[in-house]
């Protein structure tokens, strides 16, 4: 066993453990560190907001393009009146520049998502059912599962008889579906602690056991 | 009241309808005007950083200054917030900087710890699943225990079924990833869909204005 | 408050504002030299210099001056990334080496720096030469202030620290070969190609271990070697400096753009700049020397690669002309003019002009000409100015004639803004290749050391041998230990690799391809299909390319049968005729000189595209010609086609169905509205979850403990934020009146401002504006584990009876659900997100599942238009419904038209 010699190191374990210390129960030093955390990240949005959006995509646009780059002002003018939500006497300001970026928005997204979420969608389900291993126990699979899942969805029918029924078998697939992608995620999951206990053993107390 | 409410919602009006025609028409107008709303929209957007910042700050010195329960930790905040802002302005923001240590070592690293107690949780939960209250929470339990299984080499292992030609559990959570969890994402991918469509027609139309705040 | 926040910030100012600067210099950057481009107009000036790796820094300018003493910074460039070295390394010492350096001067540049071992013999003659002994190398750049502790000189030398490690040289070597080597020695192994064998070590390589630590400069002995037991020596540290040789060549291209004028024969003067710091308040530089130079307009630079053949089939000559030169695409060059002259005019300076063509051309035709014609280019630049190319003579040869495509059109791009022109041409091909593969193939290894087989690497090939005894054994041979090889398992797999040569016009979608009575269609274009588990025979391979509309294109070129030999391994490429076709545009159809070059395209193309960088330039009139080069040479150049121009489009006429869908789903939007406002109720089914919102609450208000109600880390424009929002209005009226507290923890400030607007005036709704407290409904932080962190400390300290998570979350919705659950809280979720459902639905109490939350928020909201766009929502998905049923039997029946119209390839 070899401890690290970097201070950085020590500092970077101090507060991995503090966090893990939650585990137990809430403590001054997970607090601690739940603070510093939020500080810390709160100063680095600050610093970076600046460095790559204000200097970045703001002020060297609209000092080094001319005509169009004075034209920015303009959306300047309404982020500023954004900030007036603030202040409740002005807050009514800030709904320009909100009307502007969530009208757009919403505009901007509703034929995309027509073809991203509804048309491509329906294409890739668009199934043949024929007989074969794919037609039966793929295709048949998808498109009753698909179907039986968006008559669960269906909030102008109440889940009885017939109708129910299907609705069951919805919600029996949804359910399957679900524990996969809980399943899937475990693995993702447990090597993420992996990589802290590994940093633990190798960066601070210099074990190289893996 | 026609500046407060009515003109705002005639910016949303027009914005939304242009927006969307833009997307069919690819004209070389139609192609600057898009370039323009995303230069625009980025601008807005930094403005609306301000807002953050500020709601921060507010919060924690208004803490400090009550000395409201644990202000000693908003305090903590706050400095290393203007630690970090400190850093940044005297050494820079180049890898090897104070600021980037600081950053590494002790946000990130408590952020990917924070992440990391995903493995723990992960276990409670799963152990939550395990006493699987109705047929269908079996359901979801038998479904995980299986895609974990199949996506490890002791599934083969345990595969025992496969010498009479029984697919194995590898196999078997392929298609289990393949076929249902696909059945049940394009369902709700179908149906969620159709509501964030309905949520932008009914922003466009000025139904939902929720996110202008109250009147 | 207003008073800590303005000390706050007289201390930020009162901080920042004195700050100085350190003294320390770093080291000055090389200067640079300078390269005037030939042949470019004068326009073009190249800098170059070398960035030695002890010279820290994080940026270099570039700075000019046409007076010598005005600077204006032309452009910024990076520096690398810089390895700091970790102090005091032992290897790092090398004066028990003995090594010295000397430093050989050179004119015009840096010294070159030798390194050698100090003998007895030598010593006292280096010393006397001026060499220096070698105390510590450094592998990297030690901190600045080590930097400083010495003077820093440059040389320039590639060298390497040596630490041979003879463990990792004696380590077996595995290295493959062809299973031919084994069956020529008559050693069968059942391999299905190539076997991996492993052999000892290298003679050679154990010689370079043995020899130990030592200093090598690169190529002084095996260089795989060096690199493999070596690391580069940044510098060298003597006791009176340190001498760096690591460097790497950095370079920038001053040219005149629409930002920055270079005119021929104007003096400008560069200097490099480096910054070691370069923020607001605190810069810190070095310039390095200047240097000048006069760019000139040279005379054009002719083209160095010219092949000219006489046609014997069709008495034309053929002239290829090509600039090899990594620099040619700065040249000026304008034109080439052809004359025709005689063997005797060596200097180039009579003869006919029989043609002229722009300078970007690369073959030319010329018809009626003699096998003994002879030529010469004059190459005029746009200066002016010219030059000529010495006399060109005939090859006389055969040349294949090379077809033109077939029935070429130009036309205007479909669907654009305007600045694309389509070239396109026929027939439509499918392409197929094929390879056949076995099945469940194992790997075997077997030792083999005791058979005494060797392995001799030589220059005509590889071999292998078996020694019966050791005198056997030649110079160089290392024994093979083990074999590894892959075994056949039986069935084997047909993997089809096609290709689609089609334009737009075709339509074509994908492959259909049917073997043995299987049929597999690649309906994603993936390019790739395979036939699984087929036994070893004959088989006919038939595919066809389909349409947009389901059916097949009808010519030949489109439709295969090939036969496919399954019995044994072995690929099939897709056959690409060895043509290409150069393309060129002009503006003149008579007058060849105003022609351009404007790109290729291979003989599996059936389309060029034009693109134009702005729409004026599109708009013009222009003509296209297309020559067809074979590989022996041989040309065919079309004629003229158009006229053209590039228009720009206002409907994007293959985004027809997604326009059409939008209309539907907007006019059933709008009826159901519509309706609703007018006073229509609609039915909506009971929702589970809103009986369990309730049920929470009472619990909450038995146990007399707070509400915790999460919004997630969706922005205010996000539907599930929004929905979360309508739900708070009603779990915040009902906390009102059972005098709960509500804590509601945000992400985003606006999403925090609107959620205090929501709760304030459900507090005043249910009669208790007195029980309001702005305070618990607070932002936290836009960084997602931040939030968690300190909402999963809120739900310990306050220790909640109920947790609502609503909205949109991440990989954070585990944590917060596990931790609420732990501290035995009611809880209650609803997302829209599949990848966070899992865990709220085991964590979780109850959970509205996707739509179900935007059900619940209209079902709560008082406002009739919610329902009504609920209920619309549901008429469209019963659409959704018909249309998936009706595809699917569609698809079963094998009519594609109708699954095809819902492709939608539309997108930027």
């Amino acid at each position: 066993m070899h401890w690290s010699t970097d201070i950085w190191v020590w500092i970077a374990v101090f507060f991995t453990l503090s966090v893990y210390t939650f585990l137990w129960k809430d403590n001054p030093l997970y607090k601690f560190a739940e603070s510093v955390t939020v500080g810390i990240g709160m100063g680095f949005g600050v610093v970076q907001w600046w460095n790559l959006s204000v200097v970045d995509r703001f002020w060297v646009p609209l000092t080094t393009r001319g005509t169009i780059g004075l034209v920015l002002i303009i959306p300047a003018i309404m982020g500023l009146m954004m900030v007036t939500r603030i202040v409740p006497r002005f807050a009514w300001m800030s709904r320009y520049a909100l009307a502007f970026s969530i009208g757009a928005g919403s505009g901007f997204m509703l034929p995309r998502a027509i073809q991203a979420s509804i048309l491509q969608q329906l294409y890739a389900t668009m199934l043949p059912i024929n007989i074969s291993w794919t037609g039966l126990m793929v295709n048949l699979f998808i498109v009753v599962g698909t179907l039986a899942g968006l008559i669960y969805f269906f909030f102008s029918k109440e889940h009885k008889g017939v109708f129910g029924g299907i609705a069951n078998i919805g919600i029996w697939f949804l359910m399957v579906g679900f524990g996969a992608t809980f399943g899937y995620t475990v693995m993702a999951r447990l090597s993420l602690l992996i990589g802290r206990v590994l940093f633990i053993l190798r960066d601070f107390l210099g074990m190289h056991l893996f | 009241m026609f500046w407060k409410k009515k003109v705002p919602l005639l910016i949303v009006f027009i914005m939304g309808f242009v927006m969307a025609v833009q997307y069919f028409v690819p004209s070389d107008f139609s192609k600057k005007f898009y370039d323009t709303y995303i230069d625009w929209a980025i601008v807005i957007g930094i403005f609306g950083g301000v807002l953050g910042f500020f709601s921060f700050f507010r919060v924690h010195i208004h803490k400090v200054s009550k000395q409201a329960p644990n202000w000693q930790f908003s305090l903590i905040s706050i400095l290393c917030a203007l630690l970090m802002i400190i850093a940044a302005l005297l050494g820079g923001r180049g890898s090897g900087s104070l600021f980037m240590k600081l950053f590494l070592y002790t946000s990130a690293a408590i952020n990917a710890t924070v992440f990391s107690l995903l493995a723990f949780y992960i276990s409670s939960a799963a152990y939550r699943a395990f006493r699987a209250r109705s047929t269908q929470a079996l359901a979801l339990l038998l479904a995980a225990v299986i895609m974990m299984l199949g996506r490890v080499p002791i599934g083969d292992s345990i595969s025992f079924w496969t010498a009479w030609g029984w697919p194995s559990i590898n196999e078997i959570s392929q298609w289990i990833l393949n076929v249902p969890n696909l059945a049940a994402k394009r369902a709700i991918i179908l149906g969620v869909g159709l509501g964030s469509l309905l949520m932008s027609l009914k922003i466009i139309l000025g139904i939902e204005r929720t996110y202008l705040g109250s009147e | 408050m207003k008073r800590l926040t303005f000390v706050f910030l007289l201390l930020l100012i009162g901080i920042i504002i004195p700050i100085g600067a350190d003294e320390s210099n770093p080291p000055k950057p090389q200067t640079p030299q300078l390269m005037d481009i030939p042949g470019d107009g004068g326009t073009n000036v190249l800098l170059q210099w070398r960035h030695f790796e002890t010279v820290p820094g994080i940026r270099y300018d570039i700075l000019r001056s046409e007076d010598g003493v005005k600077f204006e910074v032309i452009s910024p460039l990076q520096t690398k990334t810089i390895t700091y070295e970790a102090q005091n390394q032992p290897e790092n010492d090398v004066s028990e080496l003995g090594y010295y350096i000397l430093l050989q001067p050179q004119e015009g540049d840096l010294p070159k720096a030798k390194v050698i071992k100090g003998t007895d013999a030598n010593r006292d003659s280096l010393i006397a030469a001026g060499a220096k002994k070698i105390l510590r190398v450094e592998l990297g750049v030690p901190p600045l202030s080590e930097l400083t502790k010495i003077p820093n000189k440059f040389a320039l030398g590639e060298f390497y620290r040596v630490i041979p490690d003879e463990k990792i040289a004696k380590r077996p070597e595995p290295i493959t070969v062809s299973k031919k080597l084994f069956d020529r020695i008559g050693i069968k192994t059942p391999s299905l190609g190539n076997v991996t064998i492993e052999l000892t070590p290298k003679e050679k390589e154990l010689e370079f271990v043995h020899k130990g630590k030592r200093i090598l400069a690169a190529g002084e002995d095996d260089m795989p070697l060096i690199l493999k037991y070596g690391k580069q020596i940044v510098s060298f540290v003597t006791e009176d400096a340190r001498y760096t040789v690591k460097y790497e060549s950095m370079q920038f291209l001053d040219r005149k753009s629409k930002n920055r004028d270079m005119k021929s024969g104007k003096h400008y003067v560069y200097k490099i700049r480096l910054y070691q710091k370069d923020i607001p308040i605190s810069k810190i530089y070095m310039d390095s020397d200047t240097v000048g130079i006069t760019p000139q307009d040279e005379p054009p630079v002719v083209p160095d690669k010219i092949t000219a053949f006489y046609n014997r089939k069709n008495g034309s000559a053929v002239i290829h002309i090509k600039n090899t030169s990594s620099l040619a695409s700065f040249y000026d060059n304008k034109s080439y003019t052809i004359f025709k002259t005689t063997p005797d005019d060596t200097s180039c300076s009579k003869g006919t002009q029989i043609y002229k063509i722009g300078a970007s051309a690369k073959a030319v035709i010329l018809d009626n000409v003699d096998s003994t014609d002879v030529f010469y280019i004059l190459v005029e630049d746009e200066g002016g100015q010219q030059n000529k190319t010495g006399l060109i003579n005939l090859t006389p040869a055969d040349l294949k004639d090379v077809p033109l495509p077939q029935n070429m059109r130009v036309l205007d791009y479909e669907n654009d803004r305007g600045q694309k022109i389509a070239l396109r041409w026929d027939p439509p091909t499918l392409a197929v290749g094929y390879a056949v593969e076995d099945v469940a193939k194992k790997m075997m290894q077997e030792k083999v050391d005791s058979k005494n087989i060797y392995y001799i690497p030589t220059e005509s090939g590889d071999s292998l041998f078996v020694a019966k005894d050791s005198a056997e054994i030649p110079q160089g041979a290392r024994k093979v230990l083990e074999l590894s090889y892959t075994v056949p398992g039986g069935k084997k797999v047909l993997k089809i690799s096609y290709q689609m040569w089609a334009n737009s016009d075709d339509k074509a979608l994908y492959g259909e391809f049917k073997l043995d009575g299987k049929v597999k269609i690649d309906k994603d274009n993936t390019g790739e299909l395979q036939f699984q588990n087929i036994s070893a025979g004959e088989y006919t391979l038939v595919g066809h390319i389909i349409k947009n509309n389901g059916g097949k294109l009808k010519n030949p070129e489109a439709n295969v049968e090939m036969k496919v030999d399954a019995t044994r391994i072995h690929i099939v490429p897709i056959d690409v005729p060895p043509y290409v076709y150069y393309i060129y545009r002009g503006t003149d159809p008579k007058d060849p000189s105003t022609f351009v070059y404007v790109g290729a395209a291979g003989a599996d193309s059936r389309e060029y595209i034009d693109q134009f960088n702005d729409t004026k330039t599109a708009e013009n009139t222009y003509y296209y010609i297309v020559q067809a080069v074979g590989p022996n040479g041989a040309v065919t150049q079309s004629d003229p086609l158009g006229p053209v121009a590039a228009k720009s489009n206002w409907f994007d006429t293959s985004k027809v169905v997604i326009f059409l869908s939008t209309l539907i789903f907007i006019i059933v939007a709008f009826f159901f509205i519509y309706h609703a406002k007018r006073g229509r109720k609609f039915y909506i089914r009971p929702i589970a979850g809103i009986v369990h919102i309730d049920e929470a609450l009472g619990r909450a208000t038995e146990m007399g403990k707070p509400i915790i109600y999460i919004t997630g880390l969706g922005f205010i424009d996000d539907i599930a934020t929004l929905s979360s929002i309508t739900i708070l209005g009603r779990v915040a009226r009902k906390a009102a009146e059972y005098q709960c507290k509500i804590f509601v923890p945000c992400y985003d400030p606006l999403v925090m401002i609107v959620s205090q607007e929501t709760v304030r005036n459900a507090f005043m709704d249910a009669g208790r504006p007195d029980l309001y407290n702005e305070e618990n409904i607070y932002y936290i932080a836009a960084q997602q584990f931040a939030y968690a962190a300190a909402v999963a400390g809120l739900m310990i300290r306050e220790k909640s009876a109920a947790n609502f998570f609503m909205g949109r979350f991440y990989a954070e919705s585990l944590i917060l659900a596990e931790t609420g659950a732990s501290t035995g809280a009611i809880q209650v979720a609803g997302t829209d997100d599949m990848t966070q459902l899992p865990f709220f639905i085991t964590s979780c109490d109850y959970t509205l599942i996707g739509e179900e939350l935007y059900a619940a928020s209209a079902y709560l909201s008082t406002d009739p238009m919610q329902r009504g766009s609920l209920k619309a929502q549901d008429f469209l998905k019963a659409i959704e419904m018909i249309l998936l049923v009706v595809g699917s039997l569609a698809a079963t029946a094998g009519m594609w038209w109708f699954t095809n119209a819902f492709r939608a390839l539309g997108g930027d």
